[in-house]
């Protein structure tokens, strides 16, 4: 029994993420669209960081050379987060408008199902990018191809891990959707912008209850110089928020009332 | 219907932005939190990069915080495009040309009620951040006359994002199309570096699109005021607003031709 419950989880996250890419790809022209968009827009910041590096060639020891490598790590975490797990980042507004009652009489995971149930079509330009800058920009080598890989992978754990420890919020203050915006965006924001710029005390807060530095500079250190210790802390660190994450999920659910609101799926 | 009822008309969706935009007080000041984090990184990272530099391109440091201050607070404006791609995809821009008021103006009043809210809220918690990071604000009351620069700018924003919203006519999803928009306005607007401090031949380029005079222009004024510099900037945004304004009008009656409401 517990094998096959294990075996049919495998199959059923992978349907629904064929499911998801057959949905978002339907619209072929909207699909391009969004994905060449998302890969111009990350080469336009780079390109504005070239600008500014040119102008102004490092801020306190950071260099255009580290902005590359940050952004080809948290694009490509960033991308697989929401190409995979884009039900993350709808927590709040599915708890707040009883959008759980769907999932709840589902023979499979609550949570598992709500994160794999959605992908954002602008994500896979991210994760697309992401791979292409590695590709043409860093060496093939085993020990690279790992760092970028097991770098990316960790990154997207960890946002996830994030994304539902702040939407499970939900179930106890009502109309997080907007907090949870503002976490995320602030993530990726201090993520890709130089670090070294602040204090010893914020870079701490950005590397725990804010883990943007976890998102971009740990990564970039990673891809420059692959370190199997670094590479450990990272992996720990998006262990940490997937499963709090998961626990407050849990304990959240058990605060949740239905609505009884009668609604199509989106 | 007199024209007086339609201002009246403009009036009450003003109001009534504004209204929506107070009724959450607890929303509002959420959605200040990536204000400040951005403020943040503005007023951490420069004066790092100055590095005890007086002035680059003729710019201090404090005036460049104001720079960025101001550049924030007009890319910050309101967002009208998607209202409008939702309104045509669910046909409800029928109902809009049914209704003796225009289609452009009256999103505009909207528009305009939301960014009385955000604008000074934007700022107020940027020029907050900015003074007690570095202790003092590179503000005087000759900015002011760089407030009708400013009126311009939000307008002209509104219509490009007008022009990308009426783009759903024809595209299933303009959501791309305002990603470009974007990042155009990012670079040739200046939003976190000035024109000056590009290479001489970019910022030549750059200047021949409408994103200088909606961001990069304005907020140039706020943190180094120059009447000749305020009126000719004036002149510019009227001529890029007569120039846009006249595009959407073109779009919006080739959209009336093509326009096809389902019905039920």
């Amino acid at each position: 029994m517990g094998a096959e419950r294990r075996g049919g989880l495998v199959p059923f996250v992978a349907a629904y993420w064929r499911a998801n890419l057959a949905a978002a790809a339907e619209y072929r022209f909207t699909f391009v669209t969004q994905v060449l968009s998302m890969a111009v827009n990350n080469s336009t910041w780079l390109a504005f960081w070239g600008l500014f590096f040119a102008r102004f060639p490092e801020v306190r020891g950071w260099t255009f050379t580290d902005t590359l490598a940050a952004w080809t790590v948290a694009a490509a975490g960033i991308g697989l987060s929401s190409v995979f797990f884009a039900g993350a980042r709808e927590l709040p507004r599915l708890i707040e408008e009883g959008g759980l009652d769907l999932y709840l009489p589902q023979p499979k995971p609550v949570l598992l199902h709500v994160l794999v149930s959605r992908t954002h079509v602008f994500a896979w330009g991210d994760l697309l990018w992401g791979l292409g800058a590695f590709l043409a920009l860093y060496p093939w080598t085993p020990v690279h191809l790992a760092a970028f890989g097991l770098a990316a992978i960790a990154v997207a754990l960890l946002l996830t891990g994030l994304l539902t420890l702040v939407g499970s919020l939900a179930f106890w203050v009502g109309r997080s959707q907007v907090l949870l915006e503002q976490v995320y965006l602030s993530v990726i924001t201090f993520a890709t912008w130089p670090p070294t710029a602040y204090s010893a005390e914020v870079r701490l807060l950005l590397s725990t209850l804010l883990p943007a530095l976890l998102v971009g500079w740990v990564p970039a250190r990673l891809l420059r110089e692959p370190s199997l210790p670094l590479l450990l802390q990272l992996a720990g660190a998006a262990a940490a928020f997937a499963v709090l994450g998961t626990w407050a999920f849990a304990r959240g659910l058990r605060r949740y009332e239905s609505g009884n609101r009668l609604a199509m799926r989106d | 219907m007199p024209r007086t009822s339609h201002l009246a008309a403009y009036a009450a969706a003003f109001a009534t932005a504004v209204r929506n935009r107070l009724a959450y007080p607890g929303e509002l000041a959420l959605g200040c939190v990536f204000m400040v984090v951005i403020f943040f990184i503005f007023a951490n990272i420069w004066p790092a990069a100055y590095a005890g530099r007086d002035q680059v391109e003729g710019l201090t440091l404090g005036q460049l915080l104001i720079y960025l201050v101001a550049t924030e607070t007009l890319v910050m404006s309101p967002r009208v495009w998607n209202v409008i791609q939702a309104e045509i995809r669910s046909g409800d821009v029928a109902i809009h040309w049914a209704r003796p008021v225009d289609y452009g103006l009256w999103h505009l009043a909207g528009f305009l009620g939301e960014a009385v809210v955000r604008a000074p809220l934007t700022f107020a918690v940027g020029a907050a951040i900015v003074w007690l990071r570095m202790g003092e604000l590179a503000l005087s009351s000759a900015a002011l006359l760089a407030l009708p620069n400013f009126a311009l700018a939000l307008v002209l924003t509104f219509t490009i994002e007008l022009l990308v919203g009426l783009s759903a006519f024809w595209t299933e999803d303009a959501a791309g199309w305002n990603l470009l928009v974007a990042m155009s306005r990012l670079l040739a607007g200046g939003v976190f570096l000035p024109l000056e401090m590009l290479p001489g031949w970019l910022a030549a380029a750059l200047h021949w699109l409408p994103f200088p005079a909606m961001i990069y222009g304005p907020a140039r004024l706020l943190a180094d005021p120059d009447p000749a510099a305020a009126a000719a900037l004036l002149a510019t945004q009227a001529a890029w607003l007569a120039a846009l304004g006249g595009l959407a009008r073109l779009m919006l009656a080739a959209a009336r031709r093509r326009v096809f409401v389902h019905g039920g």
